[in-house]
């Protein structure tokens, strides 16, 4: 995405608030204060847009590495970056993410990417495929009602009582007796306890649905992640999750300094903030320039980056690794979770992207690997969990992958489908040997501080700082980020993103459209089958925006 | 202009809204005058169809001027060729599909599209069935739906020749594993089961009987406060349209669903459709054993007129029966 990059020189020589850094926080106040009416000079020192969040090219991602490991005092927050990169890649095929962040489709974040209608500049796929790691196999996720109904391994009691406590966590904010005296003990202990539910679904809704790290999440923390989850499921279709291509958190940071740039905000990529007197209120930019700043400075630099260190890898492969994702999807979450991997003590959390990701071409796909151990150790759990990846990858992606079932060792479901006892099905597996091995093209392994709690920002001086990106998969806390520095520079939040777009009576020209799109939609597919569901996200797409 | 902060316009912009809407009205009523007057005077030209088009666009719950629309195109039609009957019931279709996507549960607009598709002379019944296939995408439990979808199949089955059981029965299958909670999908299967086993005589209807209570009790065992689920399972438990069962045979049907709900009624004991089964049920045993009813049977009613107190007469009422 092309943004206007609108020269500085010589006419901006005042700005009411000048923003240094272009990440997602920093590019939502921008923007914010852009349309209230403030005069906002907006700068980042590297030549693209998102800071810690941006998807980079492979020739950026080189020159990132170097400078990741040119100075320890360095100014980001990354560090031991290990990149191999296989000869004869295109590197403007890649967007590889630094940060990479998935958006739950009830949360601020999205409501406010409609709001603002940056949402229109960016094209969203859908994710609702979540996967955890058991017994040597990928579980799909029961997240929703129909899941725990059509599901062919639970009990019918196991069935209540999942289906108990996804009625409670949905508004467990009221039920305060039910956990109040479990509020800072384990979830797992309370899930346990309360609900009576078993070792694997108490896995699978800590890691996969609550993406938490931990079974030892403090139980009120943990309800409100489950919840996120679950509240979002069926919001625009059977998925809960989605995703920006090109890039998750750099792609909607550059959405929202474009809508400041329309705003009047002015723009300067690769120009570095080199002073600033707090007496005259002059800013001094690498150019030689002096801005005279008479409201405030917010910056993503010089800032004690987090309280915690993460360890992530990417690797791109050669396969496209379709068997992941749902149908017609193009990414999937997998999530190890503790002690699947000669005793980890926080989970792995995988973030695949396929190539409809636009992250990179046909037939590969990038694996984002984190944890939340840190350095040696961490490293050694990243690579145990790739291993494991490997082999599941190449064991489903083999065609004519037979072995010998016993007649009782099926059973029929009431459509009449034989489906093959799992046990059996996790034996025969574990006795795979892959006839081939997987390609590697590209690995990256790197550190990163990361803010476990967001922190509320302060204004001691006329310079405030932002925090660096979540400890969280899921975009969490931003918008509340965004408003709290917007209100530090504005005195009320009463007018953030109060846009009168003035063209609301387009709404029924737009659902016209809607329908004759789905008139050729019918018209198009008359010969196919006509129980085949047209759950497109184009169609899901075209009536989230408002 | 620098450092002119842009004054707030929520209240501005609410008195502009207010303006725009003010005027709006006035134009509608205005067309709804023109509109009734045309009819009135019997204006059945392509301009007071137009005219109904743009009052329909705007509020389709209108049926008179449906009525009036009908009346415009059955004079058009009088002097028209099939084709051009044909053609001009095309672009009716594609309005009224705008329409349904617009307002799904308009009782007007489906029933407008059943009279085209009776008018045409050369009915798409395929494309009907796909649209309305779409339809119960966008909302599954729409029941204007369903009952559309029961009049295309029936009309494709005519013009065909060739019975849509097996696909109609495998489709609530999809809609029902896509969310149970739908009275109209369960409603049809009670609809189809009979017709499938008399055109499909090598199933097996007791074994048929044995999956659908399966089904049934994983849906009732996820969700027991849905009374859609419970519906059906009395539909199961208590009919003859799958298997004619000798009353010794009903009476161990009858038993072993019993057990189960009492099962179930050990984990959820506040379950009002628990309750109200297992009364019924267990009435049903007694008849068919022509013994008196178990005595456990006042028990739920006792907690039934606790947990219900809005039925409170009728629980009462149910006790002096037994």
């Amino acid at each position: 995405m092309a943004t206007t990059t609108t020269s500085a020189a010589g006419s901006t020589e005042t700005c009411d608030v000048l923003i240094y850094g272009t990440g997602l926080v920093e590019s939502i106040v921008a923007a914010a204060l852009a349309w209230q009416g403030t005069n906002v000079l907006h700068i980042d020192s590297n030549p693209y847009y998102g800071g810690s969040w941006a998807a980079l090219n492979l020739d950026e991602l080189k020159a990132w590495t170097d400078r990741v490991n040119e100075a320890a005092s360095n100014n980001t927050p990354f560090s031991d970056a290990y990149l191999y990169i296989s000869r004869n890649l295109d590197p403007r095929k890649y967007a590889i993410d630094l940060s990479p962040h998935i958006l739950f489709t009830r949360s601020d974040l999205l409501n406010l990417l409609i709001k603002s209608r940056v949402s229109r500049y960016l094209e969203f796929k859908p994710l609702g495929s979540f996967h955890t790691f058991e017994q040597d196999s990928f579980e799909k996720v029961p997240g929703t009602k129909e899941d725990i109904f059509t599901s062919q391994t639970l009990t019918l009691l196991t069935k209540r009582s999942l289906m108990r406590f996804m009625k409670f966590v949905l508004d467990w904010e009221q039920n305060t007796t039910v956990w109040q005296e479990y509020k800072d003990e384990p979830i797992s202990k309370f899930l346990e306890e309360r609900f009576a539910l078993d070792a694997p679904q108490i896995v699978e809704l800590v890691h996969s649905i609550g993406l938490l790290p931990t079974p030892k999440a403090p139980t009120e923390l943990a309800l409100g992640a489950i919840k996120r989850y679950l509240t979002s499921m069926q919001v625009y279709g059977n998925f809960p999750a989605m995703y920006s291509m090109y890039g998750t958190g750099g792609e909607l940071a550059q959405g929202f300094c474009r809508s400041a740039a329309v705003a009047g905000a002015v723009y300067r990529l690769g120009t570095k903030l080199i002073g600033f007197d707090e007496t005259t209120s002059d800013a001094e930019l690498d150019s030689g320039e002096k801005i005279k700043v008479t409201e405030k400075i917010i910056s993503s630099e010089g800032v004690v980056a987090g309280d915690e260190e993460i360890t992530r890898m990417v690797a791109v492969v050669e396969k496209d690794c379709k068997e992941w994702f749902a149908e017609g999807e193009s990414a999937a979450v997998v999530v190890f979770p503790v002690d699947t991997l000669d005793g980890n003590r926080f989970a792995v959390q995988v973030l695949v992207m396929g190539s409809g990701s636009g992250q990179c071409p046909s037939g590969q796909a990038i694996w984002y690997l984190s944890t939340q151990e840190s350095g040696e150790q961490g490293r050694k759990y990243l690579y145990v969990a790739l291993e494991k990846l490997e082999e599941t990858i190449l064991r489903e992606s083999t065609e004519n992958f037979e072995f010998d079932v016993n007649e009782e060792e099926i059973s029929y479901l009431p459509n009449g489908l034989p489906v093959i006892s799992s046990v059996r099905l996790g034996e025969s597996l574990r006795n795979f040997t892959p006839k081939e091995s997987l390609k590697y093209l590209l690995k990256l392994t790197y550190s990163q501080k990361v803010t476990v709690r967001p922190i509320e920002p302060t204004a001691d001086s006329k310079v405030i700082c932002t925090i660096a990106p979540s400890i969280d998969l899921a975009f969490e806390g931003i918008v509340d980020q965004a408003k709290g520095l917007y209100e530090l520079v504005t005195g009320t939040t009463d007018d953030f993103f109060e846009v009168d777009f003035e063209d609301e009576d387009d709404d029924a020209t737009a659902t016209a459209a809607a329908a004759d799109t789905d008139i050729r939609d019918i018209a198009e597919d008359k010969e196919d089958d006509v129980m085949g569901h047209h759950s497109d996200f184009e169609e899901v797409a075209g009536e989230m925006t408002i | 202009m620098h450092s002119v902060k842009r004054e707030r316009t929520s209240a501005k912009v609410r008195e502009e809204k207010r303006r725009r809407e003010a005027v709006k009205i006035v134009e509608y009523k205005a067309l709804v005058d023109k509109v009734l007057t045309s009819r009135k005077n019997h204006d059945y030209t392509p301009g007071a169809l137009a005219l109904t088009t743009t009052l329909l666009k705007q509020n389709p719950e209108y049926y008179t001027v449906w009525n009036y629309r009908r009346e415009i195109l059955s004079s058009i039609f009088q002097t028209q060729t099939a084709d051009t009957i044909q053609s001009q019931i095309d672009n009716e279709l594609q309005f009224l599909f705008a329409r349904l996507i617009e307002f799904p549960k308009c009782y007007w607009i489906w029933n407008h599209r059943k009279w085209c598709l009776q008018s045409s002379p050369s009915p798409s019944w395929k494309f009907e069935l796909a649209l309305v296939t779409k339809m119960l995408d966008r909302d599954a439990r729409n029941f204007h739906g369903w009952h559309y979808r029961r009049y295309v199949v029936q009309c494709t089955e005519k013009a065909t020749g060739k019975s849509m059981v097996r696909h109609e029965f495998d489709y609530t299958t999809t809609k029902i594993n896509a969310n149970f909670s739908n009275f109209s999908a369960w409603h049809n299967r009670t609809k189809l089961i009979p017709r499938l086993l008399t055109e499909e005589p090598e199933i097996d209807a007791r074994k048929l009987l044995g999956n659908e209570i399966y089904l049934i009790t994983q849906a009732i065992y996820t969700d027991p406060d849905d009374q859609s689920v419970w519906l059906y399972h009395r539909w199961l438990v208590t009919s003859d349209d799958i298997v004619k069962l000798s009353s010794d045979e009903r009476k161990d049907l009858l038993e072993k669903e019993i057990k189960s709900i009492q099962e179930l009624l050990e984990v959820e004991p506040d379950s009002k459709w628990c309750l109200q089964s297992l009364v019924v049920y267990k009435g049903l045993v007694a008849t068919l054993a022509g013994e008196r009813v178990e005595s456990s049977v006042h028990g739920y009613l006792d907690k039934l007129q606790e947990i219900d107190p809005m039925r409170k007469k009728r629980y009462e009422d149910w006790k002096t029966q037994f």
